[in-house]
């Protein structure tokens, strides 16, 4: 499997002293890669230098075998590119848009007609086609933003926090765009904060903390049940701070989260303490309703390398 | 090629509509048309002694007006909105990740500027033109009128890379344009002041000086060329140094000029398109 994206040591150092890096990952064919991180995280930084959009201070970007930045006409001829916060010519319509796309990609005048009514059809558009996108709404933005990626039938598509302010019936109609792209057997990379949403849809994951990868693996090695074991539990009244601590302090207990009358423990596995926890949780008058274990989500492991780093 | 062509199609025609899509421009554009038909209602108003010299050449007095002010404060205006306002509007990022090359997308917004700075010039000088003809009668020699407004598009060449280089350097096209206009227009004062000088002192050192500033060749191009084309030098000198203080030039060194003073920009611009970041929205 011939790699797609390949970042090496990449480093960004920016004027105001900002810096991101090293990173390094590697993106296969017919993938779909998750980058990971909170907020200015450097997820965006390291998908501007994939595109060509900024200039590495060191490290080496190589996107369908060439430099991006040295060759972008090459490379965006076969990448489809949605970004965080899609800006377009105001004075456009979403079929100009398009148009303008088909037209830079080579598309003949019927080929550029067939297309754009491909992409209205399927981002949901067709009634708002010859409306000027400066009276868009977000959601239609973002859908816009995504259908003009499509133009084409890149290679690769990369999308920068493609779910970013769009509402839920729009994130399901975005979900299905991408899963018919990866049946398609497209290489898909995107960037997000939400890891639920990377956790549904990714084959691999790269975890971006503070300008470096943290982390990187399939989706599957990262969730394996071999350490971290959660367990979810429903009680009657949230408990006291006592039980809170006592809670923290059984053997195992790696953390605890308390949102009203769900409880979030995170034990290690090496032993058992949901007899403890029960045993306790009932003694103190919380009143037990539930209690289950759950599969650690990305969300889990992302804390707990975080925190751990942090530790360390 | 053809891809570089479909490229520049493209670019020139969003240029194109872009700019006419901006107010600025928009009000530039009225406000050159106004002071066209002002240019008029005042020759007409003038003592025959003044206008029966170029009476059937009256078009030029339309054609070289702007030039002296006005068409580098649309040129410096519109070159620093093509290369500023892309990266200010967030729409860089859709530009640069087409399939186009840096140079191509600085060649298809630089020749998209140029001819919407032709089509200004074109319009005012046919204007110009009717006016004329119309206050003036029947107007002749009009091949120089087509020289001229290729003068005029020569001499603004200088302002619309500054304003160019500017907008690319800042990438803040408010900035660009008062930093431009400053640059420019300093060059023009001080050119004032140097002739005024020169013939108060009979010291053409100053004017030696003047003569390597940006504007020298840019301001004085139009009126020289028209002037010798039309045979109206002397009357030429008089009625537009008596105006704005300003000379006729060395064709010969306007060239020179102007191609020094346009290249150099040029080049300043592309260089930080090339090895440069592209810079998301400001906030």
């Amino acid at each position: 499997m011939g790699a797609v994206i390949r970042v090496e040591s990449l480093v960004k150092e920016y004027r105001d002293g900002g810096r991101v890096g090293p990173i390094t990952l590697t993106v296969g064919q017919s993938e779909v890669y998750g980058l990971v991180g909170p907020n200015g995280s450097g997820k965006t930084t390291t998908l501007r230098a994939v595109l060509g959009l900024l200039r590495p201070t060191s490290g080496r970007v190589e996107v369908l075998g060439a430099d991006p930045f040295e060759d972008p006409k090459r490379v965006n001829s076969r990448v489809g590119y949605s970004p965080e916060l899609p800006t377009f010519p105001a004075f456009f319509t979403a079929r100009k848009l398009l148009e303008v796309t088909c037209r830079l990609k080579g598309m003949s005048l019927q080929e550029t007609k067939r297309e754009v009514e491909r992409v209205l059809d399927l981002t949901g558009l067709v009634r708002h086609a010859d409306r000027r996108v400066a009276g868009f709404s977000k959601g239609m933005i973002q859908r816009l933003s995504i259908g003009q990626a499509l133009v084409g039938d890149p290679d690769l598509l990369i999308l920068d926090e493609p779910m970013l302010g769009v509402d839920p019936v729009g994130r399901v109609h975005i979900r299905e765009v991408l899963q018919e792209e990866r049946r398609q057997g497209k290489t898909i990379v995107f960037s997000s904060h939400e890891l639920y949403e990377v956790e549904r849809v990714s084959d691999r994951v790269a975890m971006v903390y503070m300008g470096r990868t943290v982390l990187e693996g399939s989706v599957a090695d990262l969730l394996r049940p071999s350490e971290d074991v959660v367990l979810e539990v429903r009680v009657k009244r949230p408990p006291a701070d006592g039980v809170r601590n006592a809670i923290l302090r059984t053997e195992g207990v790696r953390s605890l989260e308390i949102d009203g009358q769900a409880l979030r423990v995170v034990f290690d596995g090496s032993r058992d303490p949901r007899e403890e926890i029960a045993d306790l949780l009932v003694r103190s008058g919380c009143g037990l309703l539930e209690m289950r274990t759950a599969p650690p989500s990305l969300e889990d492991v992302f804390v707990k390398v975080v925190r751990d780093g942090v530790h360390s | 090629m053809a891809s570089t062509l479909r490229a520049l199609t493209v670019l020139v025609e969003y240029e194109l509509l872009r700019s006419l899509a901006r107010r600025r421009v928009l009000l530039l554009l009225t406000a050159t048309l106004l002071l066209e038909v002002a240019i008029y209602f005042v020759l007409t108003r003038l003592p025959p002694l003044f206008v029966n010299p170029i009476r059937q050449y009256a078009w030029s007095v339309g054609l070289i007006a702007p030039s002296t002010a006005l068409l580098h404060v649309l040129a410096i205006t519109i070159g620093a909105s093509a290369s500023s306002e892309e990266y200010e509007t967030g729409t860089a990022d859709f530009w640069f990740t087409r399939p186009i090359s840096r140079l191509e997308y600085f060649a298809g917004k630089t020749l998209g500027g140029l001819l919407l700075l032709g089509s200004i010039i074109a319009l005012y000088s046919s204007l110009a033109l009717v006016l004329s003809w119309y206050a003036f009668g029947p107007q002749s020699r009009l091949d120089a009128l087509v020289l001229g407004i290729a003068a005029s598009l020569a001499s603004a060449a200088p302002s619309f890379a500054l304003g160019v280089a500017l907008g690319e350097l800042t990438r803040r096209s408010m900035i660009a344009i008062l930093l431009g206009g400053i640059l420019f227009f300093g060059s023009v004062l001080f050119q004032s002041y140097a002739n005024v000088v020169a013939v108060l002192n009979n010291d053409r050192s100053l004017l030696e000086i003047a003569s390597y500033l940006p504007s020298w060749g840019a301001v004085g191009y139009t009126v020289t060329v028209v002037s010798e084309l039309l045979n109206l030098r002397g009357f030429a000198a008089s009625f537009f140094a008596a105006a704005s203080g300003l000379t006729l030039v060395d064709v010969g060194r306007a060239h020179l000029s102007i191609l020094a003073y346009s290249v150099a920009p040029f080049l300043a611009a592309w260089f930080r398109l090339r090895y440069g970041d592209v810079t998301r929205r400001s906030a």
